[in-house]
């Protein structure tokens, strides 16, 4: 921008300072907008389809705004995706299936605004993904392994950063992914020999990312409030430590017992790649 | 962290060809500039910040048709910015910016607002509650969204000459609404310092 002199530059100089304190977003604005809109891109550039996009940015407004009945309609999506992983959904609508993105769109419409419920339905999609996971390395479904895999870290982000600054529900979700982490060690490790090393590396990646997600949230403990992904920015003001609750908390050694996968033969070596990670994302970038 | 024009067409090349990191780049570079045009012309931060949303998820659905032959990519983006306020101006039946930077100005005063900050920013919201809308648009897109005359052209479907028209008219208006003439320049010589932070990225 030009600077003019006199009165121009002392009108710039208080256009600048409007901009910056009335104008700019939020730290947590800025972090909220940059986990929808990268969860978008993912689904998108995934399925190399952008129909249903401006529905699903709407969908965000809608459930900012939700009442009671989105709650309700919670507790049915619960209950519906337990009933969808026990006995399978539609063929199209299974991981790496056409309408797979769809499914998980549709998911993200009732899901309650915030609070106990959020993180109860988030759980549950972590879990639900979780399942696909395993049934698709069962069956060597490359595809389909990592459109789950993609789709658990999207949940687990979102699940953290619904959670910011409530210390009891990034406990739950931190179990949750300890759990998690344990399992898909297991997998990995007992891979059918017909499946393709791809399928390794993505377990193997999606290890590495949860072990880095636990380390974060580790090492946040008794700081600020936790952000999800490596390009969430941190929060302006740092919120008070969280209350320890040790009944909730296991160490991290202490690693619940895997859940047995029925997949059989170890396979090759893992050969884990490291993801992007945008550089100086937390600086302002304003053009 | 500043990119260059080169930067930008190669990280939209990467974004264009499935490259999430690359888009992740892009938002990360032009998402507050977005953000505060969009906060200039809408009433509520959260429609400001649906609006951004949705300017990028357009972004991804344009990027396989984007082409820039010699259009600034960020000219291009902020054209999809302004047809997002435009329709939901249009849509929500609201009067998007004439009171609304104006009533933007009380009550929600964060910690880093002082007093006298804020009755200086009061008068700024005022000031350009009173500018045409052409002229509002110029200022938001030069001075809020930190566009070049050019980006802020084709943002607007103008030519560059007539966005610096709207814009010497807009401040010499914006000067006469908030008194500022060079005897009060002079005075403010002896005041003192300012308490906000400003800076001019020239």
């Amino acid at each position: 921008m030009q600077v003019s002199i006199g009165g121009d530059l002392e009108i710039e100089q208080r256009l600048d300072a409007y901009a910056l304190v009335r104008l700019s977003p939020t730290e947590r604005a800025s972090a909220r907008m940059r986990a929808r809109i990268m969860r978008e891109a993912r689904l998108s550039m995934a399925a190399g389809s952008t129909a249903s996009l401006p529905r699903s940015i709407y969908t965000v407004r809608a459930r900012r705004r939700g009442g009671l009945w989105r709650r309700g309609a919670g507790l049915l999506l619960a209950a519906g995706l337990s009933l969808a992983v026990a006995g399978g959904a539609m063929a199209a609508a299974q991981a790496g299936g056409p309408l797979y993105p769809t499914r998980l769109w549709l998911e993200t419409i009732v899901l309650p605004a915030d609070g106990a419920a959020r993180t109860d339905a988030d759980l549950v999609r972590l879990e639900a993904r979780m399942q696909e996971v395993i049934a698709a390395a069962r069956k060597g479904d490359r595809a389909a392994v990592a459109a789950a895999l993609l789709a658990y870290q999207e949940i687990a982000d979102e699940a953290l950063l619904a959670a910011t600054g409530d210390a009891a529900a990034i406990d739950r979700v931190r179990i949750a992914l300890d759990r998690h982490l344990a399992v898909l060690e297991a997998v990995a490790a007992k891979l059918p020999p017909q499946a393709s090393e791809s399928i390794g590396r993505n377990i193997d990646r999606a290890i590495e990312r949860n072990g880095a997600t636990l380390d974060r949230i580790e090492s946040n403990k008794g700081g600020p409030a936790t952000q999800p992904g490596p390009a969430a920015k941190p929060d302006k003001t740092p919120k008070p430590a969280a209350k320890p609750t040790p009944a909730l908390v296991p160490a991290r050694t202490q690693h619940p017992q895997p859940t047995p996968v029925v997949v059989e033969p170890p396979k090759g070596p893992p050969d884990p790649k490291p993801d992007k990670t945008p550089p100086g994302h937390g600086g302002s970038q304003t053009p | 962290m500043t990119i260059d024009d080169a930067a930008i067409e190669r990280l939209v090349a990467e974004a264009r060809s499935g490259d999430q990191w690359a888009f992740g780049m892009i938002f990360d570079h032009y998402h507050e500039s977005v953000y505060r045009f969009i906060a200039s012309r809408v009433q509520r931060p959260s429609d400001a910040e649906d609006l951004t949303q949705l300017v990028f998820v357009k972004v991804l659905e344009a990027l396989p048709r984007y082409e820039s032959r010699g259009v600034p990519f960020g000219g291009w983006l902020f054209r999809l910015a302004r047809n997002a306020v435009i329709d939901f101006v249009r849509t929500r039946h609201e009067h998007s910016d004439l009171e609304a930077v104006a009533e933007r100005s009380h009550g929600d005063a964060g910690p880093d607002e002082i007093a006298i900050v804020r009755q200086e920013l009061d008068a700024v919201g005022a000031a350009l509650a009173t500018l045409t809308d052409e002229q509002r648009e110029t200022i938001s897109l030069r001075f809020f969204a930190g566009l070049s005359a050019r980006e802020a052209a084709e943002a607007m479907g103008k030519q560059e000459g007539t966005v610096r028209g709207l814009q010497f008219r807009a401040i010499a208006a914006l000067r006469r609404q908030l008194g500022i003439t060079d005897e009060a320049i002079a005075g403010a010589e002896f005041r003192t310092p300012r308490q906000v932070g400003v800076t001019n990225d020239g």
